[in-house]
């Protein structure tokens, strides 16, 4: 089957003295290609665990993930499953080794054994998609948290997957470097039908997602579009809606007709507007 | 009463040389005792080198500052500030060296040379000030604790020392909600409970609007505004002031621009609610 699968996914961990710390319980769930899944939870719900077994980096303790219908605890076919599955982390200092930007991408796709040119191909297309062509023959050590994210990104890119799996890349990020990611985000999911996985605090991050996930001590709370799970209440969500919600949940409670699917400022403003219009 | 006046500073990374950087451009601004000062800006604006003078790590290039009366650069008096002017980096929790959490906690009151008794008072005061019981905690391995907690004991251990100034760089980053709530909520009644002055950097305002007395705002190393919180907020001139605001703000922001008589000088969610209210009705 196409897509990401788990199938009563559990995943256990050791920790001293032979205790057993479960970190995700009995977890089912389909990913289909060309979806964005936003997943929130607090720290500690298994956000990073589930993270990691889309692609092999863990694998379950009990139940199934496969990857377009291969199972990750399939040698034979985790080199194929990694390629397919990319992915970003939290901090990119972590990731980022190579002391020029140009070869940092290029990375990935030289240990697929691709010719040199269609190498090179990747690595222009690559960058002009993030926006950093002008600064390839840089050093990442030289840019910004933001600009550093992108290049990471861009690696990720190179490697031509079809799923996109980002772990918090906005909170080490400004304002300004968090709407540019989230923006390109959107562009790579709508213009090129790349699959994105999406995990955050923050729940102004994924107001752009089709499925907000919602993990609570390892089990899924809600799966919802976001509009949907922002409204269900604070009492089933971990964590507080975005202010636009709110605002939107306030005003409705003094009467005011607005559509429950606002969840963007764009989307408040056009509705305020409306309002505004027929009260004149 | 000031507790840090700056005149004119300016700091420039790798001066002299090609890669030379302005991170701090002809910066005046003065901090008033027990006042909870916001500052805010975007990546590489300066926020972080600014508050790394208020201590003596950095020293001016040009200009001059005075902290608790004291010039940093003062061979006998500038060492003082290391006492009155606790330093929270950003992720303090990745310099936690000690092996257990009261030698962690006790470290700067070692330096103190405080008595051993005493040590042990403070230690456990500032542990139940971040929220943790001292008899579970005290004897653990920092690292056998989550980011989180590490992030609290990094704070304790400089909130012992009983600092006059207490400095704040990134408190909440990386934590989830919970956690910075309790960071945050630690740090205000830290603030009123002593009457210390605090100062806190963020490049996030949402945090900042509710607890700070005063904002500044620095971009690419100049000050482009400095005042009551409020006040700050209301004005419209300010660069790239709409990405560091949520949302709801900037809804106000952009009612405004199309014509309508809106107060941009607002806080929080309920009263950016009040006013919407206020202009539907209208």
């Amino acid at each position: 089957m196409q897509g990401i699968l788990l199938s009563n996914v559990t995943k256990e961990f050791t920790g001293v003295q032979n205790s057993k710390t479960c970190a995700l319980k009995d977890i089912s769930l389909h990913i289909k290609p060309g979806e964005f899944v936003g997943i929130a939870g607090k720290n500690g719900s298994g956000k990073t665990t589930l993270a990691r077994l889309l692609n092999g980096l863990l694998l379950p303790s009990a139940g199934k993930v496969t990857v377009n219908g291969m199972d990750t605890r399939a040698r034979r076919h985790i080199r194929e499953i990694r390629r397919l599955v990319a992915m970003v982390f939290q901090n990119p200092d972590n990731q980022l080794v190579s002391p020029v930007i140009e070869e940092e991408v290029a990375f990935g796709p030289e240990n697929l054994n691709l010719p040199e040119d269609e190498i090179e191909h990747r690595v222009e297309k690559v960058l002009q998609i993030v926006g950093l062509s002008e600064l390839r023959q840089m050093s990442p050590h030289m840019l910004s948290g933001g600009q550093k994210q992108r290049v990471a990104i861009a690696a990720a890119l190179a490697m031509q997957p079809d799923y996109l799996v980002l772990d918090e890349p906005t909170s080490m990020l400004d304002q300004s470097g968090r709407q540019m990611i989230l923006e390109y985000l959107q562009i790579l999911n709508k213009q090129q039908g790349l699959t994105i996985i999406l995990i955050s605090h923050n729940m102004e991050d994924l107001t752009g997602a089709d499925r907000l996930i919602l993990l609570q001590e390892g089990s899924i709370l809600c799966d919802a579009p976001p509009w949907e799970a922002f409204n269900r209440g604070e009492k089933h969500l971990d964590l507080k809606p975005p202010g636009i919600v709110l605002l939107a949940q306030m005003l409705r409670k003094r009467g005011y007709l607005l559509d429950k699917r606002i969840t963007t400022l764009e989307q408040m403003e056009n509705s305020i507007c409306r309002l505004l219009r027929s009260t004149t | 009463m000031p507790v840090i006046e700056i005149n004119n500073l300016s700091y420039v990374y790798n001066s002299g040389t090609s890669n030379g950087k302005k991170a701090l451009d002809n910066i005046t601004l003065s901090v008033e005792k027990g006042e909870f000062l916001g500052i805010v800006g975007g990546n590489g604006s300066g926020k972080s080198t600014l508050i790394q003078h208020f201590n003596g790590l950095l020293y001016p290039q040009s200009g001059s500052i005075s902290v608790l009366g004291i010039d940093p650069r003062d061979r006998q008096k500038g060492k003082e500030l290391w006492r009155s002017v606790g330093l929270v980096f950003q992720f303090p929790e990745q310099q936690i060296f000690e092996a257990t959490v009261f030698e962690e906690v006790a470290y700067g009151l070692n330096n103190m040379e405080l008595d051993r008794a005493e040590i042990a008072v403070r230690v456990d005061e500032a542990l139940t000030s971040v929220g943790l019981i001292p008899e579970q905690v005290r004897d653990l391995s920092p690292l056998c604790l989550s980011g989180g907690m590490r992030r609290r004991i990094a704070v304790a251990s400089i909130l012992a020392m009983k600092p006059e100034i207490l400095i704040l760089d990134e408190p909440t980053a990386g934590l989830d909600p919970e956690g910075c709530a309790h960071i945050l909520t630690t740090v205000k009644r830290y603030q009123q409970e002593q009457k210390v002055t605090v100062i806190m950097v963020s490049h996030c305002i949402n945090e900042l609007i509710i607890l700070a007395d005063r904002l500044t705002l620095l971009d690419q190393g100049r000050l482009k505004a400095w005042g009551p919180t409020r006040e700050v907020l209301e004005r419209d001139d300010l660069p790239y002031g709409d990405l560091l605001l949520p949302d709801y703000m900037k809804l106000l922001r952009n009612l405004k621009i199309r014509g309508l008589q809106v107060n941009t000088g607002l806080l929080t969610v309920e009263e950016a609610a009040c006013e919407i209210e206020r202009l539907l009705k209208a």
